[in-house]
């Protein structure tokens, strides 16, 4: 408790205490809380934040377990830390944990027990998915997964050094079931909470995005005055993106039930509202077209995509909300969604099949391949596809390129490497003619192929590496020490020669040479 | 399933009933396929950072200690840039020394062919493969949008994004290996100057006793010691 301190920087800081839990049962003056309200940020008991102490190197993440209050109106949190994989380096062994993976901290000893902590460490929140298949755990979903900053499923004994699977039934007098994910709590979707949520989330997102964009460009223009050229929209745009996501953030780690409706709501309000607009004027129809792509740079652009794709699809599942609210938004949208959008935007997908004469190709025997890019390269026929799924194979790719262009090609995904993009499929093709290429090439740019999960195919002339000179390979220091004893060793030689030499008399050597 | 298929035969046909059976041991002998795959892939590493000059039974003889090396594949570089290190995909007996290979080389700094910089490993990805089997029963379907369609703008806009992307990642890649070439230089300049040194060094200390030191030893009347 020696570093309990209270800070002038706290009288400043907006924070209130939430519901009071109870007393110590030590000392009667000791004020337990469920949770308490900082920088706007509100935290509960079991939820897990980044902390910051003083001497570290690096914030920590941990799950707070007790909020309390001294009669000396010291605020503190008792904490159980994760640890990162690096801060266990030294007992990971053979264990290769992922980049976002963390281990809960049990047992005696530092790194676990001992950090109550005063209550400004606390930087901010962080949502920790348990992905342990303990069957006390509720299972996590993999929306949840997905969000979730890090997962765990293992626990480090800092002082035995052991890393387990397996979870006591207590840590740090704590019991394990709130180190899992939380239960699903029936009070939590009780419809007076579910109308504040839906009321936030819809609030933000249904919210016309023109007149957010006047506010919130108005408003960055006004702040903006040093004008560092940053456009309106594109600040507006991306405190939009910034809000949504923390908004999806702040529902992860309040509960764990509503989140994957309310990522429904959001993405089935969005398409919905562009059919709206689009109907309404023109002008609108600009402004939400340029603001889709800015979505589409953020982080689910396939999924957005699909959704735009065949809308219909997913029509139904809107059906499926809980919510009076969220259900009548989306049934006004449905019908301008089937009546208007369906026809126009429910794209013709083409399915790719097996080329009819597939086999026709291994009559004859060819020159290597690498060759034939050669060749290629210098006819112009070679054509490099970028975007592709990089799970498809290169016949795959041939079906494809014979659907979309209806051209008998060869293809190959070029195999991935360390500076391939490990989402990005390449492939190289080669056409049968030069004029063919250039047409595949002319068409993709002032067309759009679309792939079933919505990425368009783009393609250009294949380039090859240069082949030549030996590449370098940095890293490998050569001196030259080699050579030069070698010349020493010729210079002993020529002259070892030389004294042979003076020896013979001149007829042994013309019989020797 | 099968005497059902021959019962069935006299009314509907032999044809369609057979057609239906080959496309369904198709189907198996894909599934079949894609899980020795697998299996393969689990127990193969992708090393990188190799040198040049690395060939199959270099990596062979490297890794064999670990296990057996079942097979060694370089993956071929068709459109990077030529200076980046070459990186193989090494099939070992099975996964326990895959994870084997992996672990050792992560732990500590493995050097093959005597290059200071040392290789990497990693667990090898699907799309690494270059004779990788189908997806069963998956069907890949595409379409054009042309510009009437309204998702047309973003499907551009994506496309440029694509672009910047891949330039932006090119440039990147440049930066690196322009570093790794200037640290290299660095480190060449050091090497040859410490060298040099060296040399210096040994040169005033001659074996037959004719060096400078020798010298000032014989003038100042001092003993020095020959190693």
């Amino acid at each position: 408790m020696s570093h309990l301190r209270v800070t002038r920087i706290e009288d400043n800081m907006k924070f209130k205490w939430g519901r009071k839990k109870g007393v110590s049962k030590t000392d009667e003056r000791i004020q337990f809380y469920e949770s308490f309200t900082y920088e706007d940020v509100e935290y509960f008991v079991y939820d897990c934040a980044y902390i910051y102490c003083k001497g570290d190197t690096e914030t920590s993440i941990c799950k707070l377990v007790k909020m309390f209050e001294t009669p000396t109106h010291v605020k503190g949190v008792k904490v159980v830390r994760f640890r990162r994989p690096i801060d266990i380096r030294d007992i990971l062994g053979n264990h290769n944990p992922q980049w976002n993976e963390l281990f809960l901290a049990s047992g005696q000893g530092v790194g676990c027990r001992d950090y109550i902590n005063p209550l400004e460490v606390i930087v901010g929140k962080c949502s920790v998915v348990c992905t342990s298949k303990d069957e006390r755990n509720p299972h996590a979903s993999k929306i949840e997964l997905k969000w979730a900053d890090y997962f765990f499923y293992r626990t480090v004994d800092v002082e035995k050094r052991v890393i387990s699977e397996k979870f006591n039934y207590e840590i740090d007098g704590i019991k394990v079931e709130y180190f899992f994910n939380k239960r699903k709590d029936p009070k939590l979707i009780s419809p007076s909470n579910l109308k504040r949520n839906i009321k936030t989330e819809a609030g933000r997102s249904i919210l016309s995005s023109k007149i957010d964009l006047v506010e919130k460009g108005g408003g960055a223009v006004n702040t903006d005055k040093s004008g560092n050229g940053v456009s309106p929209v594109l600040l507006a745009e991306s405190k939009r993106a910034m809000t949504s996501m923390g908004e999806n953030r702040r529902m992860s780690n309040e509960n764990s039930t509503l989140r994957p409706k309310a990522t429904i709501n959001k993405d089935g309000t969005e398409p919905g509202q562009i059919s709206f607009r689009q109907d309404q004027d023109k002008a609108n129809v600009r402004s939400s077209d340029s603001l889709l792509p800015m979505n589409e740079s953020d982080t689910r652009p396939n999924k957005k995509r699909k959704l735009l794709l065949d809308g219909q699809k997913k029509v139904p599942k809107k059906g499926e909300d809980i919510d009076g609210k969220a259900g009548n938004a989306s049934d006004k949208m449905v019908p301008e969604l089937a009546g208007n959008k369906g026809a126009k935007t429910h794209a013709q997908f083409l399915e790719v099949t097996r080329r009819p004469d597939a086999d026709r190709s291994t009559w004859f025997k060819k020159l290597p391949w690498d060759q034939r890019l050669q060749t290629a390269e210098e006819m112009g026929t070679l054509v490099l596809l970028d975007n592709l799924d990089p799970s498809y194979t290169s016949l795959e790719v041939e079906d494809l390129v014979w659907h979309a262009f209806n051209r008998r090609v060869e293809a190959k995904m070029i195999q991935q490497g360390t500076f391939s993009h490990p989402h990005y499929g390449k492939a190289l093709v080669i056409f049968k003619s030069k004029d063919a290429a250039e047409a595949a090439i002319s068409k993709l740019q002032s067309e759009c192929l679309i792939l079933e999960d919505g990425r368009p195919v783009v393609g250009c002339k294949g380039t090859l590496t240069q082949q030549g000179e030996p590449a370098k390979f940095f890293g490998h220091l050569v001196l030259d020490v080699n050579k030069r004893q070698r010349q020493h060793d010729e210079k002993a030689q020529a002259k070892e020669m030389q004294e042979l030499r003076s020896q013979l008399k001149s007829t042994e050597i013309n019989e020797l040479t | 399933m099968w005497s059902l298929g021959l019962a069935k035969s006299g009314l509907d046909g032999f044809g369609c009933i057979s057609d239906i059976f080959s496309l369904y041991m198709a189907s198996l002998s894909a599934q079949a396929d894609y899980a020795a795959f697998e299996e393969r892939r689990k127990r193969t590493v992708y090393l990188d950072n190799l040198s040049p000059q690395v060939t199959e039974p270099v990596v062979r003889t490297a890794l064999n200690q670990f296990g057996n090396v079942k097979s060694v594949q370089f993956i071929p570089n068709y459109i990077e840039p030529r200076n980046i290190p070459q990186c193989a995909l090494v099939e070992m007996e099975n996964t326990r020394q895959a994870e084997a290979v992996l672990s050792e080389i992560s732990q500590f700094p493995f050097m093959i062919s005597g290059m200071p910089r040392p290789v990497r490993a990693r667990p090898a990805q699907v799309g690494m493969f270059g004779d990788k089997p189908n997806i069963p029963g998956r069907t890949i379907r595409c379409c054009w949008l042309d510009e009437n369609n309204p998702n047309f703008k973003i499907a551009q806009k994506t496309k440029a994004l694509i672009w910047k992307n891949a330039a932006e990642s090119a440039f990147l890649q440049k930066q690196v290996l322009q570093e790794e070439e200037k640290l290299a230089r660095q480190q060449d300049e050091t090497l040859k100057a410490n060298y040099k040194k060296f040399e210096l060094i040994d040169s005033i200390t001659l074996n037959d006793k004719t060096g400078p030191a020798d010298k000032l030893a014989k003038h100042y009347d001092l003993k020095i010691a020959h190693d």
